[in-house]
């Protein structure tokens, strides 16, 4: 492949050119500059393009159906149970259904998190490749190669329920946490400086991961590190 | 066939970027959300087309794209009429830079916007885009990079041809 057929695969998939043309980018500093530029600008397309959602809005949308859904149990004569279905399940979605947490909230998690546990970070474990893969694979990130060494890697509990993968990276510039959570997605990405930590929470697949660094240059480093090292599966980050 | 279930996870799986592609394809948040409103009604009316649940993003991004032609019909809505500088923006974006990009992708033709958002939003391959299209995917892949090349000159602030792509 040459810069040329690269170059018109990157522009018309950014995300995914294919084997051949990352192969053709791993081996082409101009093609690498190129495609890295190609990516942040792909990144900021995204973030300027997806607007918040309005709250609410799969709910409603599932309640607005219900009739719909009515009519269909009607006419197999079966219209008071599935009456009844209906509205236990269109109560329990109006006031049981686990509302997103905010990206500002989940960011704060984070941060607590990381505070709550300074021997992770003090940690000096020479993780292997194959475990940060495994890690990202857990989550739905297909690692392209290591952008960081990472001294520690292990799950861990997220803000609001669940798991997620627990990673520090030490960067040139020092060490970032990077926190990955798979059933956290945000709407867009977040910056946050609180109790003397910066974090940045971004989309990821479908879920979301969290930088936290005392420096905001290590994590905005970090982030780019991690643009180019990762494709996520059925999105864009 | 899609189930009661099949349908909830659906709509809570891709309303959100179905709301995305709508509002730019109408620029009117409150259109929009009519739009995956009714989208998905007639998704699950028509539920018996659906071959598999692997097909069913592209095919909800059809039935959306059908539903903004028909009221287009319907209305006559006048095209781009909103002003950049009033749309909600995403928490802690770039407020400047955002608006640029927004300014420029509104200067790209429909045949190179729609395809690029179907992609950049939805995250459609080049194949689900053509199938939505009607277009080979060869074509989409063109007008994909087309697109970006132009936004590349505008964004590098190059006095570009390709301003408005034709």
């Amino acid at each position: 492949m040459n810069c040329l057929e690269f170059r018109r695969l990157a522009l018309a998939n950014p995300l995914h050119p294919g084997a051949a043309a990352l192969e053709h980018e791993a081996a082409c500093p101009d093609c690498a500059r190129f495609y890295l530029d190609l990516r942040r600008q792909e990144e900021e397309m995204y973030q300027a393009l997806a607007i918040p959602v309005p709250e609410g809005l799969a709910d409603r949308i599932l309640l607005k159906t219900r009739p719909r859904l009515l009519d269909q149990a009607r006419s197999v004569r079966v219209w008071l149970p599935a009456l009844a279905a209906t509205l236990v399940l269109a109560l329990g979605l109006a006031f049981m259904a686990p509302r997103g947490m905010s990206p500002e909230t989940l960011a704060a998690g984070v941060i607590a998190h990381v505070r709550h546990e300074p021997e992770v970070l003090a940690a000096e474990q020479r993780v292997p490749m194959a475990k940060l893969v495994r890690a990202f694979e857990r989550v739905g990130g297909h690692l392209i190669n290591e952008p960081f060494q990472a001294s520690y890697a292990g799950r861990c509990p997220l803000p609001g329920g669940g798991y997620g993968e627990h990673i520090v990276l030490d960067t040139p510039q020092g060490k970032v946490t990077l926190v990955l959570m798979p059933s956290k997605p945000v709407s867009a990405a977040l910056r946050l400086f609180k109790d003397g930590l910066n974090v940045s929470v971004l989309p990821a697949g479908e879920g979301s991961l969290a930088l936290v660094a005392e420096s905001d240059a290590v994590v905005r480093g970090a982030e780019t590190a991690l643009l180019r090292a990762v494709r996520w599966q059925g999105d864009r980050t | 066939m899609l189930t009661h279930h099949d349908f909830e996870h659906l709509v809570r799986a891709y309303s959100a970027e179905l709301f995305r592609f709508a509002y730019w394809q109408c620029r009117d948040r409150g259109l929009a959300e009519d739009l995956v409103q009714e989208t998905f009604a007639r998704a699950w009316k028509a539920r018996e087309q659906l071959h598999g649940l692997e097909a069913v993003k592209p095919w909800l991004y059809r039935i959306l794209r059908n539903e903004h032609a028909r009221l287009y019909e319907r209305r006559g809505l006048p095209m781009e009429d909103c002003e950049f500088s009033e749309l909600p923006i995403a928490d802690g974006s770039d407020l400047e830079r955002d608006y640029a990009i927004r300014e420029q992708v509104a200067m790209l033709s429909p045949q190179y916007r729609e395809p690029l958002l179907m992609q950049v939003l939805g995250g459609l391959s080049c194949a689900e885009i053509g199938e939505n299209l009607g277009i080979g995917e060869a074509a989409v892949m063109q007008r994909l990079s087309r697109a970006r090349l132009a936004l590349r000159r505008l964004w590098l602030g190059e006095p570009a041809s390709a301003r408005k792509e034709k």
